[in-house]
């Protein structure tokens, strides 16, 4: 037996951004960055050039590391920190930005490489004489701590690990933290998740996700910030957490009416569905490559793949979790 | 600001709030060697354990024992209960209004490290059930069903400002009305990952830890949970329940200066013990007593105590470090230390940092020695962590 949870932030946000001075109205979604499956990073036209999905784990198309960061400094830095770093700075130099007023990241499974490496190194090695350079890269808030240090943000930082819902529960906080603080800030909200061989079996033999998609992984983050003259790719309207697919979720469905759901459940809903994780496979935070495909759809021409005729102006992400989550975000068009 | 209306705390020194309190007042640390961890260390570096098996708390807890449970699930479960139960939580009928928020550096690592090397030979069915648990959400999850709590629920992974992060997110939930109570707070259980980390950072004392003392040389890692009960004002009223006292003001900043050192003049904690009293609206003169984070090893201790300086003005309040009695607990510290906190305020006292001589030389801090029975209206506790994670929390009557 299911017991709803009602969390409709819907108007709750509308009340505060009320309560609130003109000017702070809104909360914005403004430039993005993605190194995931598809060649999203650095790259304006992905969308045109879309990769299918492959029946193996598939890991990220991975950038020419070289071209935007410093080898030395980065030398020893695994995989999924040159891509949570590398995505950071892209975003913020498209929004325009050198500094940051908070760092918050979601990452379900953290630092798998180095938290293995460690592992590995007292499993084999024993327990003398072992590097600490894995350990301290093992960490999950590793991913924020070394954001901040590169932009020297001495703001809030957090990082939020919760499964499915980091991702989710992160956007929230950085609405949360805006609306406390009353003034305009530049958030970085980055959905973070790495595939290692090591897990790839494993999540696969433990069922963690569902089977329909390889297993995936992908570093996407979004300037989130709440200043009307700054850049904007979509107003952030609804974050919605409830326990299931239920009656909350269907009436803001109605209501709303959103000219897209980008979901990987079945929708009761009339209006057209796109299963975005066909384009970025599956992994815990996949929910932030939703949220970017959406910015995305809403800033650029949908390609023909997608089957919507007109422009997009509202559109729905929609995820329904194992273990009774499911959240509903919500962006419109600037 | 929110009220606090329970609290609970399992660690090295008590399995509950009121034998934390006794061990506080007695002067009794927690610091051996450990009882369950098989490591190469076990008779080298002292930790802070808590003096219950696997086996005893699933018993003590009446949980079913055909399922596998992580140290850190029942570590949780076991002080968020007591949480739970001060604050009368059962009486309340719309389940899905309470929240639970919960902070953790290295979540179910303890199972991580009994089956990393398994993983092969091991059944699927028996692969399904475990690897799940190995996540930091997953001891909130288990939490929260336990405690039948249907609000929102999230982890937080700060290292060792997770608790004290995860009491940031629960007032700002109250505040903004998405929850009229959240149990928030944090845990770690030791395990061979972080001894064998923090040793490879030639960081851990092989003797009882020293903070603050010139002649410091480390910490003693640890294990324990601690939450607390957060509610709105207006909930308290309707329910006719006791406060325990008040979140008058918190801030989280980041030292941004290197992943495991503090900067030397500690930036990110003269920022967040700063924002934190800001927040309070209260002058530093108001503070009665610091919780600091005082691991006890030669950067935070210095690089904190500097910040206190700063801060103070070179009036420095009563401080001392609980980490002497119970090692460093890491996640969990924010949330075991909020408990202690709120109980200076509810009894007028303020606790020794245990062992501590001669002050540090560029300092010249001396922190509380005895147990001092005195007016406490205001308490700043701090937690710092790793990633230059800062956080101070205001507690008030």
């Amino acid at each position: 037996m299911y017991c709803p949870i009602h969390l409709a932030l819907e108007e709750t946000i509308h009340h505060w951004f009320l309560e609130d001075n003109m000017q702070l109205q809104n909360i914005y979604i403004g430039a993005s960055s993605s190194v995931s499956i598809q060649e999203t990073f650095d790259n304006p036209q992905w969308l045109e050039s879309l990769k299918p999905l492959t029946t193996e784990p598939m890991k990220v198309v991975a950038p020419d590391y070289k071209k935007f960061l410093d080898p030395t400094a980065t030398r020893r830095m695994s995989k999924v920190l040159k891509n949570s770093l590398l995505t950071a700075r892209q975003a913020m130099e498209q929004q325009g930005i050198t500094e940051l007023d908070a760092v918050i990241t979601a990452t379900a499974w953290g630092c798998q490489e180095d938290t293995t490496k460690f592992l590995d190194s007292f499993e084999s090695m024993g327990e003398e004489l072992l590097s600490p350079t894995s350990f301290i890269q093992s960490t999950h808030n590793t991913i924020g701590g070394l954001i901040a240090m590169s932009v020297k943000c001495n703001g809030y930082n957090n990082t939020i690990s919760h499964d499915f819902m980091s991702f989710e529960t992160s956007l929230l906080d950085a609405v949360l933290l805006m609306k406390e603080n009353k003034q305009a800030m530049n958030c970085y909200v980055g959905g973070i998740d790495e595939l290692i061989d090591f897990s790839a079996g494993i999540f696969t033999k433990a069922q963690c996700f569902n089977e329909i998609y390889p297993v995936a992984e992908a570093a996407t983050c979004f300037i989130v910030h709440n200043n009307e003259a700054q850049k904007k790719s979509a107003k952030l309207t609804n974050i919605t957490l409830t326990q299931s697919l239920d009656q909350t979720i269907l009436d803001l469905i109605k209501q709303n009416k959103p000219d897209l759901i980008l979901s990987s459940s079945d929708i009761p809903s009339d209006l057209p569905v796109f299963d975005y994780r066909t384009l970025c496979g599956e992994f815990s935070t996949a929910a932030a490559f939703g949220l970017y495909l959406a910015a995305e759809l809403l800033t650029k021409k949908a390609p023909v793949a997608f089957g919507i005729s007109g422009a997009l102006k509202k559109i729905a992400i929609i995820n329904v979790y194992p273990e009774g989550r499911c959240s509903y975000l919500e962006l419109e068009g600037c | 600001m929110t009220w606090i209306t329970g609290m609970g705390a399992v660690s090295a020194i008590g399995l509950d709030v009121a034998s934390n309190y006794q061990s506080l007042l007695e002067g009794k640390d927690g610091i051996g060697y450990t009882e369950y961890i098989d490591t190469y260390h076990k008779r080298i570096l002292p930790v802070g354990e808590v003096k219950l098996s696997n086996e005893q708390l699933i018993d003590l807890l009446s949980l079913d024992k055909r399922d596998i449970y992580s140290r850190t699930e029942l570590l949780s479960i076991k002080a968020a209960s007591e949480a739970y139960a001060q604050a009368c939580l059962g009486e309340i009928k719309d389940r899905t209004r309470i929240a639970f928020i919960s902070g953790t550096s290295v979540g179910g690592m303890d199972l991580s490290e009994r089956y990393y090397k398994g993983y092969e030979l091991e059944g699927k069915r028996e692969l399904v059930t475990n690897f799940r648990k190995h996540g930091c959400y997953k001891h909130t999850e288990s939490a929260a069903k336990a405690l039948n709590v249907k609000g929102i629920s999230t982890t937080i992974s700060t290292a060792c400002s997770s608790a004290a992060n995860a009491i940031i997110y629960g007032a700002r939930l109250i505040d903004a009305g998405l929850a009229d109570i959240v149990i928030a707070g944090g845990v770690d259980p030791l395990s061979k990952f972080t001894i064998n980390g923090f040793n490879s950072l030639k960081i851990l004392d092989t003797e009882p830890t020293r903070p603050f003392d010139d002649s410091r040389v480390g910490l003693n890692l640890a294990e324990g949970a601690g939450y607390i009960v957060l509610e709105s004002e207006q909930s308290m009223k309707q329910r006719g329940i006791q406060p325990l006292g008040r979140l008058l003001g918190y801030a989280n900043t980041c030292d941004a200066y290197h992943q495991t050192a503090s900067s030397p003049e500690g930036k990110g904690a003269v920022l967040a013990m700063s924002k934190a009293l800001e927040l309070a609206g209260i002058l530093p003169s108001a503070v009665d007593y610091v919780n600091v984070h005082g691991t006890g090893t030669q950067n935070n201790d210095l690089s904190e105590g500097t910040a206190l300086k700063t801060v103070f003005d070179g009036k420095v309040p009563s401080f001392s470090s609980t980490k002497s009695y119970t090692g460093h607990t890491l996640g969990a510290s924010g949330g075991i230390e909020a408990a202690y906190s709120l109980l200076a305020i509810n009894n007028g006292v303020v606790y020794p940092n245990l062992r501590f001589k001669t002050s540090i030389a560029d300092l010249g801090l001396i922190p509380q020695q005895q147990v001092e029975y005195k007016t406490v209206n205001v308490v700043l506790s701090n937690s710092f962590g790793f990633g230059g994670n800062n956080t101070s929390l205001v507690f008030g009557r």
